[in-house]
């Protein structure tokens, strides 16, 4: 399709780029590294200290955390280039280029800067997620494989919509910047939602849901796939995306209607 | 010296001017800050062996956190690409008061905004504070204050010489994060690890103050604890003069 | 009032009655705005900051809709922004050729470009080629945006625009910020660009050269509403019904003032204003009373031109309000 073709080559672009640059290349890998391993650590001695996390193994934390670095890793990589500004966007005009473009805005405004190196992260989260089902002894059936495959790209999903949701909001009030705020949700991911407290966990399930985008997915892949979780996370993941889009629509027609 | 104290008197009120406009930038700093300790909190509190006191401890971290945040890689280092420190050379006071100015001035917004942070944490995890502990906890205060300043400003002067000072920045964040205190108290680090980051400075930014302000050291150990941190004020002042005076000198040389 | 113009195969209809309403501010900057252009016209809209033309502009692109009013470009609603219209227009501007991805080479844009526009890969590098050697590209290919200079930016960013051959050109001050000889080329491309392909331009400038130079056809837009619209050479007549008189006399102490607004003086040599009915009387009386070196009849320059619409729209304004 046209829209992949586009995607792929903005990808390549920024790929051809990001490696003219051999020394940002290295920092960037090394810091991945450093910030994971720093992860590892802390779960490494969580457990040296005791043997459950609020009912999850250590093996099974490690999927977790593994999970956790591929899906932010991809969304380092694709999205946060070009969501981190799109105030500055409609600021600079880049917004009305966007919209000239025969291509969808959503889609030129969010995803057309990437930067590739971020995908260390998501490779280093498979070879985590590796690990941990090595320490658990287990071998994922097909089924929870696919599971996890799923509910991985319905987090991903999520968190796009979260991130464009969030920053529609700029077309109200263009000096609010709320892309903190996310990335500090997203933090929560790092750790089952069982860690926290009830009403937490409500939140964190469904008006922020970290529990579809890195605890589901791991309990998929270690424990085999459970439908009603399955259908709640599809369901989440529309429900997101919808009124994501919506939000987005209403901005532009909201944009488009004033004089500059 | 009296010039010296109302240069900085007035650099502070400047800033602190300048940034209340901000405020909402401010939060999502606090907020940015808070979220690695916070989620140091909601782990520990499941795990038996951090004891009683891992609520209150935590929430000292928090206070800390705000106390000591220091942003010189955006700051300074964002005057460095810019080139307005060249104006900031051409003043007649030392360099230092810019950076340090704009740190306080900060800091002063962060404690403001993350005040009713602060209160929610402590009331939803029910702390306990003897205020014995709290005074012995502030010159340690003071020195991590001044400590994180002189780390961070110091990794900040790499914009003399690379673009990525976000990332060296990064590095230093995560050294702290893993060894001061943050990602696990100190005392349950396991036996090698636990002496090296008692000798290293990260616990004596974020966690030795606010082991001391929870009430769980004994005076020997805060009494060592002191004398490390004042060994690393003193070493790490020196390096960042000194990394200044190289900084300059290619800057001087090499230009914007 | 509202009239339907019939879309005709051959033309481009674009008929604008737009209202455009901020309620917060109560600025009307479009009002009563109606017009019609053909294929292939080059037409410039000129007024002074705010007047309105931005706004015109972007509405004829697509990026605003108007609070009420028809608008047609090609037979579409511009501000339905379906692909199909947008793979025919361009919109570039002065101050912002390219308007992203600074850390991309030229090279790279346009490959982008490429599959953006579904550009078949013969044509594009017929395009690629042509382009290039008009614009002078070659130099510049394998360098990154944010390397170049504001006038190899202008000619990049044209090109960029037109590889996938637009049908109409919206142009929001392109010379802005250029140097003589950039600006230069840059009209002489877009004048020979809209002869060759028989693309419409639509430009918004304040340098009169750009005028001068492209635009056959001005609409005068203030305060939100069309002021003149018509050929370049007409609006002189309605804004400026005069002509200059420059005289070089060799009498001691002449005064000239008599005959007519004197704009310059410079020792012998003396510009008088004059209403035209009055030229060839004023001329008769100047030749007869003084000893005259030399003596020419001109057109007030289109600057001239310009200051005096505004001075008397600015009048007519004030007389109303």
């Amino acid at each position: 399709m046209r829209l992949a073709r586009l995607l792929s080559t903005a990808f390549s672009l920024s790929l051809r780029q990001a490696l003219a640059y051999r020394i940002n290349l290295f920092f960037d890998a090394l810091l991945a590294v450093v910030e994971l391993a720093a992860s590892l650590a802390t779960i490494g001695i969580i457990f040296a200290q005791t043997g459950l996390l609020a009912g999850w193994s250590a093996g099974q934390m490690l999927t977790l955390i593994g999970t956790y670095s591929l899906i932010t890793g991809l969304r380092a990589a694709f999205l946060d280039p070009s969501l981190g500004d799109l105030s500055q966007q409609i600021r600079d005009g880049r917004l009305d280029l966007y919209l000239l473009r025969p291509a969808p805005t959503v889609l030129l405004a969010t995803s057309t800067r990437h930067a590739p190196l971020a995908l260390v992260q998501s490779i280093l989260g498979i070879g985590v997620i590796i690990l941990g089902l090595r320490d658990l002894a287990i071998v994922p059936s097909p089924l929870a494989v696919v599971g996890w495959a799923l509910l991985t790209l319905i987090g991903l999903l999520i968190g796009w919509a979260t991130s464009i949701g969030l920053a529609s909001l700029a077309f109200w009030a263009p000096r609010l910047n709320l892309g903190v705020l996310h990335g500090a949700a997203w933090e929560f991911g790092r750790y089952p939602v069982d860690i926290y407290g009830r009403w937490l966990r409500r939140l964190l399930t469904f008006a922020f849901p970290v529990a579809a985008i890195t605890t589901w997915p791991a309990q998929t892949l270690t424990q085999g796939p459970d439908p009603s979780t399955l259908i709640l996370a599809v369901l989440l993941g529309s429900a997101f995306t919808t009124a994501a889009l919506l939000l987005w629509r209403l901005g532009v027609r909201r944009y488009t209607g004033a004089t500059s | 010296m009296r010039r010296i104290l109302r240069l900085v008197r007035l650099e502070i009120w400047r800033q602190i001017l300048g940034w209340s406009g901000a405020w909402w930038f401010i939060v999502t700093l606090v907020i940015g800050q808070a979220v690695a300790p916070l989620l140091g909190l909601f782990v520990w509190l499941h795990v038996p062996v951090a004891g009683a006191q891992v609520g209150t401890y935590y929430l000292a971290v928090i206070c800390v956190a705000l106390m000591t945040a220091s942003f010189e890689n955006h700051t300074f280092a964002q005057s460095i690409y810019s080139g307005e420190v060249a104006a900031a050379l051409l003043r007649p006071q030392p360099p230092v008061i810019g950076p340090l100015g704009e740190n306080l001035a900060i800091r002063l917004w962060m404690i403001v905004f993350g005040a009713p942070l602060i209160i929610l944490v402590g009331l939803s995890v029910g702390v306990s504070f003897s205020p014995l502990a709290l005074l012995a906890a502030l010159p340690a205060l003071a020195l991590a204050a001044a400590l994180r300043f002189f780390f961070v400003w110091t990794l900040a002067m790499a914009a003399f010489w690379t673009e990525r000072v976000h990332a060296v920045v990064a590095f230093g964040t995560v050294l702290i994060f893993l060894l001061g205190g943050s990602a696990v108290p100190n005392a349950l680090l396991p036996d090698p690890l636990r002496t090296i980051a008692q000798l290293l400075p990260f616990r004596s930014m974020l966690g030795f103050p606010a082991e001391l302000a929870a009430g769980t050291l004994t005076v020997a150990d805060a009494a060592a604890g002191y004398a490390i941190s004042l060994f690393w004020t003193a070493a790490l002042g020196c390096c960042a003069v000194g990394a200044w005076r190289l900084g300059i000198r290619r800057y001087s040389t090499v230009g914007a | 009032m509202t009239y339907r113009v019939p879309v005709r195969d051959a033309g481009l209809v674009a008929a604008a009655r737009a209202l455009v309403r901020r309620n917060y501010r109560d600025v009307h900057a479009v009002q009563n705005v109606t017009f019609h252009i053909e294929t292939g016209h080059v037409v410039g809209f000129l007024g002074r900051n705010g007047a309105g033309k931005t706004t015109t502009m972007k509405i004829l692109a697509g990026i605003l809709h108007p609070t009420s009013g028809r608008v047609r470009v090609f037979g579409e609603t511009p501000w339905r922004r379906h692909n199909h219209y947008l793979r025919q227009i361009a919109l570039i501007r002065g101050s912002q050729p390219i308007g992203d991805a600074p850390e991309l080479t030229v090279l790279d844009s346009f490959r982008y470009q490429q599959v953006l526009y579904d550009v078949a890969e013969s044509e594009f590098e017929h395009n690629l080629a042509e382009l290039s050697e008009l614009l002078d590209l070659d130099s510049i290919l394998q360098r990154q945006v944010r390397a170049l200079s504001l006038g190899e930016r202008m000619r990049a960013g044209l090109a960029l625009a037109l590889v996938y051959r637009p049908r109409i050109l919206f142009l929001d001050e392109p010379t802005i910020g250029l140097d003589i000889s950039a600006a230069k080329l840059v009209r002489t491309f877009i004048a020979e660009y809209s002869a060759q392909t028989g693309a419409t331009v639509l430009l918004t400038s304040h340098s009169m050269a750009d005028v001068e130079s492209l635009c056959p056809r001005l609409i005068l837009i203030d305060d939100g509403a069309i002021a003149f619209d018509g050929r370049r050479d007409e609006l002189s007549s309605v804004f400026s019904p005069t002509k200059l008189i420059r005289v070089a006399v060799t009498d001691d102490d002449p005064d000239l003032a008599q005959h007519g607004d004197v704009l310059q003086r410079d020792g012998n040599q003396w510009l008088l204003r004059v209403d035209r009915d009055a030229v060839p009387a004023t001329t008769a009386r100047i030749l007869s009373s003084f000893a005259v070196a030399d003596l020419s009849v001109e057109e007030p320059s289109l600057e001239n031109v310009m200051d005096q619409a505004y001075r008397h729209l600015r009048s007519a304004k004030d007389a109303t309000s």
